[in-house]
């Protein structure tokens, strides 16, 4: 995907006047944030579970070079092929590769955020290989030509006649008159569309939630069937993992499994949780032949012993989108790239490059609720906060913010003149002030920057003057 | 230099295991060795530390919240006279297609003028399998790739009708995991699949639906008496 | 039987020196009210959050030795805003971290910073507020949680019993009341639009929840909503929650019009103005 967060203030002015998102966008907010709420309350080992999860993560991370060699080691041992590669390039021409060697023309392919990042369906069409999205989500955001706009809802910012819309144009097999307003339909038709889509496939791909180095196991989560589907009926199933999803053993895995389903839909468990070993094991009848992992780096390693280590211990399960101010009202789209909210804020510029995401660090009012819900209670306040650092010192986006507060802070650090120059202001300021409100900085219109601010003395003058007095 | 040494180098530079020495290296390995035999223990939520009748109440309510159906059986045998019952109901005829283990054969199919059909499934209205085991934390049902039990047998039907022995429910995934490590003697099956209610969606305007692409419904028969 | 003095340093923050002086002239006669000796030290400016925000490390830590040097003296420093609060308690220290000869005087400093209503309720155990020199009768109070105070402190109840002192006085609760006003600082200068959307969300819940005032501890968030709800020709009337306590609740509210002559330099203003 080509990323335009830079784009992001056009882009987000844009979605506050989109009707039809911010309809969809008010549907999400109540839905995830309750079920979450209560999913929590009523698993009282939650932070508890939490600080074992973060152990958990920080140890496999100290120790990734050890475990992602194990990891490596049981898939082999199970006959399975493990491939690492670098960057993105590197993993879709190893995933072209792996289909070409079986002739693949058709791919089924479950949700998975790393094939996002990559980009592989693009690059899979224009080698003629037919990549199948199964995920509900993401075949109506394939249909559309569009990104997803959450990582667990890749089509939560579309409302139900939009989608419609997009099959009446799309499934031209169907009758025109057919009836499609209820979200039934909707699933019923994806669903005759699909199966025979898993039939013919030649190969599945799909993304990971978990690698576990003691078995060279992927843990995989879905709530449609879709991605057991898409390894139990081709012949080949090629896992795309980043390499950070690695725990070192089933019992670690368990801690972040109970947290994850709970943070994301609020279930206590997803409807499909499967523990995927190797290739389909001698006299069975499905499940593929062959078993292919990618274990693709594409800047995490850079990230590791950094101040951006933690964003590592994400876990995608989308609770700090669910309940960002900003996300709540821009939807996911605006910020242009393929992760998104404040999960997105920090990781997007760090894999991307800073300046090719300039305003996402400081899209964010650091209202703390995205930290407060984080299951691996990720500092992401702090993370982006440490992003700002590196924008300020960064020319020329930096400069202006640098000037204006290098300005400020010649006052603010001698209070004398600072008392001195705030009373005269405010002086100055007082038969404006009368109104109620002074407008702050020329630039937006309206509203915006009407603060209210009556003038007159200071509060410290007020005080030297009540000092004053009592003095005898 | 090939991707796997380049990416293993840069770990192993941003980690400093180039200016660690070899005495350290060996301590460290020794001590991830250690941590994977004796993985430290993890909380496992209190509300599954049940006896057995609590443990399948548990189990039970789990899954009916997940929108599976539970049957209490008294005996195995009992099933395919219940399930002659149920798809007569839904007007299906007396073919069902089944996962293969002996057990599950060995039920009086034929006197329920039922037949069955075994192996790999290409979509068929109703499946009935025996489950590895329950999981009463979450109301799930594990289900482990083998000749007799593929995967696709509990993805392809609309309706999946699923034998479960009460002794083969187990407080948590983990323990059920173990059980398989211990009676099957593999450590793990080329394909572990929990499976907690029928399969669902709520991509289009958060609201739920069942019946995705796997099955629409999920009735589980929970017997006392295993088959 | 009431505590012993103890001595007190008043971080006004910038923003009650500037904006809304008045605050501070709350803060102190609760303060006192609650057996404290105040003092505000003139060495105090801005607790360093624009540039802590901005990613200016530099000045930010400027700000904090400069904060940290200005309230050595006293047992406790006390702040009418979260957000300040949370700077001075839990930002300094870390600011300060690496900070060989400044670490640990920041994190002694922090340990003894309290926002305003969180040090009345819970450190004071204030039983009765000071006379009440502003309105009386029956009112309710929708009370607007600031993030900072909120998640970084963990704010909530503090304000709430401090304000059902007040007789008569009902505090209304703000459907989804977690969730941010859009402020946000600098936030709020670059991204406008999604900062007024906030805003207008956050207005809307505010009359929803049946009061005809809104009531807050920070004062960036009340002057932010109460600009807001001033453009729209709103009747809810912001006060910061200081203000109420303290009785001094009876000119202006926020972004109303000033009628008559400029608020001047006395505390007991309102009780003279009886008198
Ligand atoms: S940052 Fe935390 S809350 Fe956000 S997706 Fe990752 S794990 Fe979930």
């Amino acid at each position: 995907m080509k990323i335009t967060s830079n784009a992001f203030r056009a882009n987000s002015r844009g979605a506050l006047q989109d009707r039809n998102l911010q309809d969809a966008l008010g549907n999400l907010k109540r839905g995830f944030q309750e079920k979450r709420r209560k999913a929590k309350a009523r698993l009282p080992e939650f932070e508890e579970l939490q600080d074992h999860a973060v152990a958990i993560k920080e140890h496999s991370l100290d120790h990734l070079d050890f475990y992602l060699e194990r990891f490596e080691k049981e898939v082999t041992a199970r006959g399975g092929k493990v491939h690492w590669c670098r960057d993105g390039a590197e993993a879709r021409a190893t995933i072209l590769k792996l289909c070409k060697d079986v002739n693949a023309k058709r791919v089924v392919k479950a949700k998975s955020m790393i094939a996002e990042e990559i980009a592989i369906n693009d690059y899979l069409e224009a080698n003629g290989i037919e990549p199948c999205e199964t995920d509900l989500g993401e075949y109506i955001i394939q249909l559309r030509h569009e990104p997803p706009s959450h990582i667990i809802g890749p089509a939560i910012h579309l409302k139900r006649e939009q989608v419609a819309d997009t099959f009446r144009e799309q499934h031209s097999e169907f009758p025109d008159a057919r009836k499609l307003d209820a979200a039934r339909d909707l699933v019923d038709e994806a669903r005759h569309i699909m199966r025979p889509r898993f039939l013919s496939a030649d190969v599945g791909i799909s993304g990971a939630n978990l690698l576990v180095a003691e078995t060279g196991s992927v843990v995989l989560l879905s709530n449609e069937g879709n991605i057991d589907l898409s390894r139990a009926l081709p012949k080949t199933h090629i896992v795309v993992a980043s390499i950070e999803k690695i725990v070192p053993t089933l019992s670690d895995a368990n801690v972040i499994l109970r947290l994850l389903s709970r943070s994301a839909t609020g279930q206590e468990a997803a409807a499909y949780m499967s523990f995927l070993t190797g290739p389909r094991g001698a006299d069975e009848t499905d499940g593929p032949e062959a078993f292919h992992v990618l274990l693709l780096d594409n800047g995490r390693s850079d990230l590791l012993k950094g101040e951006f280590e933690r964003i590592l211990h994400c876990i995608r399960c989308g609770a700090c989108l669910n309940h960002c101010p900003v996300y709540g009202v821009t939807g996911g789209h605006a910020y242009g790239a393929v992760y998104t909210g404040p999960m997105g804020a920090v990781l997007t510029p760090l894999l991307e490059g800073l300046e090719h995401a300039a305003p996402l660090p400081e899209a964010s009012t650091f209202c703390g609720r995205c930290e407060e819900v984080c299951p691996m209670r990720i500092p992401l306040v702090g993370l982006l906060r440490n992003l700002r650092v590196r924008l300020l010192k960064k020319k020329p986006d930096g400069l202006a913010t640098r000037r204006r507060l290098g300005v400020w802070l010649f006052f603010a650090t001698r209070p004398s003149l600072y008392h001195g120059v705030a009373r005269l202001l405010l002086r100055l300021a007082a038969p404006f002030g009368r109104g109620g409100a002074l407008s702050v900085g020329p630039r937006a219109g309206g509203w915006g920057r009407r603060f209210p601010v009556q003038g007159g003395p200071t509060f410290q003058e007020m005080w030297r003057q009540r000092e004053k007095a009592k003095r005898p | 230099m090939n991707a796997r040494a380049a990416i293993l180098g840069r770990l192993r530079t941003r980690l400093g295991r180039d200016t660690a020495s070899a005495a350290e290296l060996r301590i460290m390995e020794r001590e991830v060795a250690g941590r994977l035999e004796h993985p430290p223990t993890h909380p496992v939520p209190a509300r599954t530390r049940l006896g057995d009748a609590a443990r399948r109440a548990l189990f039970v309510r789990m899954a009916e919240e997940a929108k599976a159906s539970v049957t209490p059986l008294a005996r195995a045998a009992a099933l395919p006279e219940s399930l002659r019952i149920f798809l007569k109901a839904r007007g299906l005829d007396g073919a069902l297609h089944a996962t293969g283990e002996a057990g599950l054969r060995a039920l009086p199919w034929a006197a329920a003028g039922i037949s069955l059909r075994h192996g790999r499934s290409a979509g068929t209205p109703a499946s009935v399998a025996l489950a590895f085991a329950g999981i009463a934390e979450t109301g799930s049902l594990l289900f482990c790739a083998a000749p007799e039990s593929p995967m696709t047998a509990h993805l392809l039907c609309d309706l999946h009708l699923v034998l479960l022995p009460e002794n083969r429910i187990f407080a948590t995934v983990e323990a059920a995991l173990e059980d398989f490590q211990k009676t099957q003697g593999a450590f793990m099956p080329s394909a572990a699949m929990f499976v907690t209610g029928p399969s669902r969606t709520a991509d289009i305007e958060q609201q739920m639906q069942l019946g995705a692409h796997g099955p629409r419904e999920l009735h589980i028969y929970l017997t006392e008496e295993g088959p | 039987m009431a505590p012993p003095r103890i001595s007190v340093g008043l971080f006004v923050t910038c923003l009650v020196d500037l904006a809304r002086p008045k605050v501070g002239l709350a803060a102190v006669r609760l303060l006192e009210a609650a057996g404290c000796d105040v003092v505000v030290p003139r060495a105090q400016t801005c607790c360093g959050q624009p540039a802590h925000n901005a990613g200016d490390r530099n000045g930010a830590a400027q700000l904090a030795r400069q904060t940290i040097a200005a309230f050595e003296d006293v047992d406790y420093v006390v702040v009418p805003s979260g957000s300040c609060a949370a700077m001075l308690r839990r930002h300094y220290p870390e600011i300060l971290a690496a900070d060989a000869s400044w670490s640990r005087r920041a994190k002694a400093f922090g340990g003894k910073v309290f926002e305003l209503t969180a040090f009345l309720a819970d450190v004071r155990d204030l039983a009765d507020l000071p006379e009440r020199p502003g309105p009386k009768g029956p009112r309710r109070i929708a009370y607007h949680d600031s993030c900072a105070g909120l998640r970084e402190l963990g704010i909530r109840n503090a304000p709430r019993r401090l304000l059902e002192k007040i007789p008569d006085l009902g505090v209304a609760e703000i459907a989804e009341g977690e969730v941010c006003c859009g402020f946000g600082g600098a936030f709020c200068v670059k991204f406008p639009e999604i900062s007024e959307r906030l805003a207008a969300d956050k207005c809307r819940a505010a009359e929803k929840a049946g009061a005809t005032e809104l009531a807050g501890g920070d004062l960036g968030c009340l002057l932010h909503l109460a600009g807001k709800l001033r453009a729209e020709g709103s009747n809810l009337r912001v006060r910061h929650v200081a203000e109420i306590l303290a009785g001094l609740d009876d000119g202006p509210a926020i972004g109303e019009p000033v009628t008559g002559e400029p608020v001047t330099g006395e505390p007991d203003a309102g009780e003279k103005a009886r008198g």
